[in-house]
């Protein structure tokens, strides 16, 4: 429900807003730590009961920070699951969450002059689809309907940019299939 | 000389003979688990500067910001509300509780608190042990009178001489008292062979026949209502 593990983050930099929690919840749980060991050292009541009235209430807060952290870091690849015929996102619909498919196949289709859907491409394990519309902050471009059974991992937008921008590699990948895409859908609108 | 020594060891309030009560760990697993947690936080941010959310931080951060701190609120709470009870702890209002204090170590002192700090009837909780009611709502109870204690000390709105907010309940010195062989030896105390309707309705006041309970100058508090 959760997602898969930790394991599946991608590495992401000290600008994304899971690594200021992350710094917010260690300076208020560090500040909080500090105090008690100074507290607990002197034994000076003001200090103690500061640290019983103010201290735990920051470690909270930074527990709570860590807790969002965690929940959504989580959620960074959500499984899903289509049976065969289903439809995955319609062309023209809003939406900007990526997927990959891990297993099955599924049509990629865009309606042609006549109104009727046409096949542009068929997708199976490894590809991916969905990056269109974020990065061209559009809407969906194609509607995407399983074949088979398909299991696919969804991505939302603000994962996906973190890895965009963090890994060189696939950014590099995405901007190729993204340019090889455009110059398809431009070929077939002539 | 010999005789001076036993008086200054029944005044001083008694010297550690080991190590270990349940305050002690309390105290020391909370420094412990504290400095544990900056390290936590520290090495995080050397090792992972710039993967703070990846996942071997992750864990890190799991036990650094998840798992200890939780533990350091459970010691850290039990070490204040345990070390409150303790003597000296009221002691460190020093500008208030100092004649109260020399009282306790008074060895002429004829107060019912001297009498019970010096025979050493709670060793280091003379304070809570004859303030603090039964059960969990005595402790609230003392809790809060406590809170407020120290936000009129720290903000210096208490007036001398201090007083008592409720005359002293003898079910307070009752709940020790009664039962005890020499209290019950005493046929006043007694009615049909149980402690008095008298002194469990508090018509007539152990401190009216035991007194004084503390013996203090008058500017600091009213003998009998002082505390």
């Amino acid at each position: 429900m959760l997602g898969l593990s930790f394991n599946v983050l991608p590495g992401l930099r000290h600008g994304d807003w899971r690594s200021k929690f992350i710094l917010l919840s260690q300076v208020l749980i560090g500040a909080a730590s500090l105090l008690g060991v100074i507290a607990m050292i002197t034994k000076q009541p003001l200090l103690l009961l500061g640290w019983a009235a103010v201290g735990q209430g920051l470690i909270l807060l930074g527990v709570a920070c860590f807790v969002i952290v965690a929940l959504f870091s989580q959620r960074t690849l959500v499984s899903e699951n289509f049976s065969a015929g289903e439809v995955i996102f319609n062309e023209g619909d809003p939406g900007r969450d990526v997927y990959v498919v891990k297993s099955g196949t599924v049509q990629v289709l865009m309606k042609g002059r006549d109104g009727a859907q046409e096949l542009i491409s068929t997708l199976g394990p490894g590809d991916h689809f969905g990056e269109m519309a974020l990065l061209r902050n559009a809407p969906r471009n194609a509607t995407i309907r399983t074949v088979t059974p398909v299991e696919v991992y969804r991505m939302s937008p603000n994962n996906f940019a973190a890895l965009y921008t963090s890994l060189p590699a696939l950014r590099e990948h995405f901007q190729k299939v993204m340019e090889s895409r455009l110059r398809e859908l431009d070929t077939r609108r002539g | 000389m010999r005789l001076t020594g036993v008086a200054e060891a029944a005044t001083t309030g008694g010297e550690v003979m080991r190590w270990g009560t349940a305050l002690d760990w309390a105290i020391t697993l909370t420094i412990a688990i504290s400095a544990l947690i900056l390290v936590c936080i520290v090495v995080a941010r050397v090792v992972f500067r710039y993967h703070q959310t990846e996942g071997s931080a992750l864990w890190l951060h799991l036990l650094g910001l998840g798992v200890l701190p939780l533990f350091v609120l459970v010691t850290g709470n039990f070490a204040v509300l345990e070390y409150a009870t303790e003597v000296q702890f009221c002691g460190t209002c020093h500008l208030t509780m100092k004649p109260y204090i020399e009282d306790l170590h008074n060895p002429k002192s004829p107060s019912l608190a001297a009498a019970h700090f010096q025979n050493r009837f709670a060793p280091g909780a003379e304070c809570y042990t004859c303030h603090a009611n039964y059960g969990i709502h005595g402790t609230f109870a003392a809790k809060l009178t406590g809170l407020r204690h120290v936000y009129k000390y720290t903000t210096r709105s208490w007036h001398f001489p201090l007083k008592m907010p409720e005359p002293f309940e003898n079910t307070l010195c009752l709940k020790c008292h009664n039962g005890a062989k020499r209290f019950m030896a005493q046929e006043i105390h007694l009615e049909g062979g149980k402690v008095s309707e008298e002194l469990r309705s508090g018509k007539t006041e152990c401190v009216s026949c035991h007194a004084p309970a503390h013996d203090v100058p008058k500017k600091a508090g009213s003998p009998g209502r002082a505390g």
